[in-house]
């Protein structure tokens, strides 16, 4: 649900005639003066909302010697990883893959390369402006079913 | 951000009418002891602030996974004269 709040710092300041005194809380500020060519008066409006879609992003990562092997062995556990994912059905999430790095192996020397995807996962809620039900379970089940294929969440991005 | 476009536009007209709604309250205070005189609006600035959610959770810096509250703010600074 929304709920909202207000935040508001009004002042007024005298730009160019009369006034020097720098901008204070609203209970100090005297009116503007008829001789005041200028005047100002600032207010910062806020509003809060529970979030109701969230993304989830999941590293796939996959290292061996040779590029090739890496990219096709890579893709094969993401297949496998996104399939178990659709086989849990959960409703309201969706997902889409980007990213595609090669990149040398930790080492010293390097040894082979790793082959990385990501995949952004989204869960929003069907009804607008509700909170998301069951939404720790679902990211836990998401994290868990990643780790069974090597893959992890880098990070679950916030809120709205 | 993590609102829908629609969602994230729709908490900053709400944040923005708030900030005015401030703003028109306190012209109407400081003009009360100058009758006679009406102010002209000359010149209006907006500061969007970051938006943010209420446990300063950032993209790249992640503190929590589990956001409980997400926050759009707007800074209107008017600048008035007189008539």
């Amino acid at each position: 649900m929304k709920t909202s709040m207000m935040k508001t710092v009004c002042s007024v300041a005298a730009l160019a005639l009369g006034w020097s005194s720098p901008r204070t809380s609203l209970a100090q500020q005297p009116a503007p003066q008829a001789g005041a060519r200028l005047w100002t008066i600032e207010s910062v409006g806020t509003e809060t909302a529970t979030p109701d879609v969230y993304y989830l992003l999941m590293k796939m990562e996959y290292e061996s010697g040779l590029a090739a092997e890496a990219t096709m062995q890579g893709e094969k556990r993401l297949g496998d990883f996104l399939a178990a994912v659709d086989a849990l059905k959960i409703p309201d999430l969706s997902y889409r893959i980007c990213n595609n790095l090669i990149t040398p192996a930790n080492g010293e020397p390097a040894t082979g390369v790793v082959y990385t995807r990501n995949v952004v996962f989204k869960l929003m809620s069907s009804r607008a402006g509700e909170p998301l039900p069951a939404r720790d379970a679902i990211i836990a089940k998401l994290e868990d079913l990643g780790a069974r294929y090597n893959s992890h969440c880098v990070t679950c991005i916030g809120s709205g | 951000m993590v609102f829908s476009v629609r969602e994230a536009d729709e908490l900053y007209r709400r944040a923005l009418d708030k900030a005015w709604a401030a703003i028109d309250a306190r012209l109407q205070q400081l003009t009360a002891s100058t009758p006679g005189k009406k102010p002209k609006l000359l010149q209006v600035s907006y500061d969007p602030l970051p938006g943010e959610s209420t446990i300063e959770e950032l993209p790249d810096d992640p503190k929590s996974s589990r956001p409980q509250a997400v926050e759009v703010s707007v800074r209107v600074i008017a600048t008035y004269t007189w008539r």
